[in-house]
């Protein structure tokens, strides 16, 4: 969920979006949380506030936290502009998020209200595709009861993969994640739990007497999967609503120490709102 | 009795650092009265600290009693609602009243925002007693100690507006609304535009003037002010109103505080305390006093 404290304003308090830019300005997004209106904002002083944008969305999964700004994505009421909505760990995603604009929840009471072009697309029969020139593969994958998509997004020899939300149930390395994130030279991966929380079977989002969160991972799972895959440089992500900066910044530190002390060169960091990289 | 507000923005959680101060929580306003049950208006993201703290007020011995009065279902109105940990502790006894028309359906609107596909929150897990309460605008009902009537807001879909009395004290919850003013909102999907029909102009002018006798004697009314002015002739369709509405409601009921509540998502701290200045300067006095809803904070009625 949103965190929306002061103490959280460090790392920032909006839930999952990336916004990614190939070499010839192609946008994707990955996922539609929170931070999709921001980013939504961002573009209106370029072709999406005249209508002649185009936004490619990759989504994990259609939990509320991953899709919540989408009907607030205001280049979606643009017409002219173009989105293509591809993922969500599920057959059709479409209806999903037609539910998302049902008038019980929302005004907007259908997806056909928005004024861009909005399609769908089944990643089921594209196990590869292209954006500009970046080339998009996806790994579906069980974290607790529910089905993610990861993502791994290629250009020029140079890579980043997207595992939003991650469980390691044996507590060791997910092989097949292991070997879909092999290499990149970006590993954008879950560290929702401290060790500590882990081992305690996690901390719930209603406090201590509400139900415990499973389908997640600790920094330190998180940064013995980044050693695993071998990746150039690891995103702590998808922070805990009550993770303030000072937790987030004690468990980095933590981790640093520990790579230290192994020798091993993975270079780690928390992800943090409105930071920009070069992959 | 206390009005307390955990969560005071509109249309979806704010995080960003210029809205800290007033706070970025979406609404939740907790009304406690010594010996009564405590009630809740919404319940958007602010509604988890306001569990937090009812846990140290008798719900966490699972003999706390609550109501919850939902304005409407629109996302950013339910969206902290299962993570409201007195809800886990078995005894705590709850009963939800929104807008419906079957008890039963009600209780699917709130479990099918919370479980699959969109979130894995079963709220057969609820430990406390939840019993679900249709209502419709326009009836008044008794619960507890307290008397609560209910009025049609201006809003895509219909919203409800509260008012509460207890002990000789009245507190309305007016969010969200447009004024009855430019058009009619209700089921469906709405466009801008002016109305020009005669009937419906008139509809809007009963519904306006009810909206004035509902509020009439209150000692606080809790008011929907989302835009300025400007902002809402861009967009009289979305169903939000403005200071300037709330104040004069205010004064035709004779309404002496009128907080200023369900901020836009980019209305920073700054430009909130200056408009409250502004408006204070102008429009208060004596007779009014106009307050800004800052999460965090309660008034004492």
């Amino acid at each position: 969920m949103a965190a929306p404290v002061g103490a959280t304003q460090g790392y920032g308090g909006n839930t999952p979006c990336v916004e990614v830019r190939g070499a010839d300005g192609a946008l994707i997004a990955l996922d539609a949380g929170m931070g999709l209106y921001w980013l939504g904002r961002s573009l209106l002083a370029g072709p999406h506030g005249r209508g002649k944008g185009e936004l490619t969305l990759l989504l994990s999964h259609t939990h509320w936290d991953h899709i919540q700004g989408f009907p607030f994505f205001v280049p979606a009421f643009i017409p002219g502009n173009r989105m293509a909505v591809w993922g969500g760990g599920v057959d059709h995603l479409e209806p999903i998020l037609e539910g998302q604009m049902n008038p019980t929840y929302s005004p907007l009471v259908s997806l056909s209200n928005l004024g861009a072009q909005v399609e769908f697309g089944e990643l089921g029969t594209h196990p590869t595709m292209t954006v500009g020139g970046v080339t998009i593969t996806h790994l579906t994958y069980p974290s607790g009861p529910h089905q993610i998509v990861g993502y791994r997004l290629e250009e020029g020899g140079r890579s980043l993969c997207y595992l939003p939300e991650v469980e390691h149930p044996s507590g060791e390395p997910t092989p097949a994640l292991v070997e879909f994130a092999r290499g990149a030279d970006i590993l954008v991966h879950e560290a929702y739990y401290t060790t500590e929380e882990l081992a305690r079977g996690g901390l719930s989002l209603a406090g201590r007497s509400g139900p415990p969160a499973g389908g997640h991972t600790s920094f330190r799972e998180a940064t013995e999967f980044g050693l695993a895959a071998g990746v150039g440089k690891m995103y702590y992500f998808y922070h805990h609503p009550d993770h303030d900066d000072g937790t987030i910044e004690a468990a980095v530190a933590a981790e640093r120490a520990r790579l230290r002390v192994r020798g091993a060169e993975l270079d780690v960091e928390a992800a943090r709102e409105g930071v920009e990289f070069e992959v | 009795m206390q009005v307390t507000f955990y969560g005071v923005r509109g249309s979806f959680p704010v995080a960003h650092p210029k809205v800290t101060k007033v706070g970025g929580n979406t609404s939740c306003v907790a009304l406690r009265a010594p010996g009564a049950p405590t009630i809740m208006f919404d319940g958007g993201t602010g509604v988890r600290r306001c569990g937090r703290d009812l846990m140290e007020e008798g719900f966490g011995d699972g003999t706390g009693e609550g109501i919850f009065l939902f304005s409407h279902t629109h996302w950013d109105h339910i969206q902290g609602f299962m993570y409201f940990e007195p809800f886990y502790r078995e005894g705590n006894q709850f009963r939800v009243y929104a807008r419906g028309s079957h008890d039963r359906r009600l209780q699917q609107v709130f479990a099918g925002q919370a479980d699959s596909p969109y979130f894995s929150y079963d709220l057969t897990r609820f430990k406390a007693g939840v019993e679900w309460k249709a209502v419709q605008e326009g009836e008044s009902f008794e619960v507890g100690p307290y008397t609560i009537k209910t009025a049609r807001l201006n809003h895509p879909g219909i919203a409800v507006g509260y008012r509460v009395e207890h002990q000789g004290k009245v507190f309305v919850y007016m969010t969200d609304t447009a004024p009855y003013e430019d058009q009619l909102l209700g089921e469906g999907f709405h466009v801008r535009k002016t109305e020009k029909d005669p009937k419906i102009l008139a509809e809007l002018r009963e519904y306006g003037a009810a909206l004035e006798e509902f509020v009439k004697g209150a000692d606080l009314l809790l008011y929907d002010t989302f835009f300025t002015i400007e902002q809402y002739q861009q967009n009289p369709h979305w169903g939000h109103s403005t200071p300037e509405e709330g104040i004069r409601l205010a004064r035709q009921g004779e309404v002496p505080r009128m907080y200023l509540f369900h901020h836009h998502p980019e209305a920073w701290d700054e430009d909130l305390e200056e408009r409250l200045r502004g408006y204070q300067r102008r429009e208060g006095g004596s007779d009014l006093e106009i307050g800004l809803a800052r999460e965090g904070e309660a008034v004492e009625l």
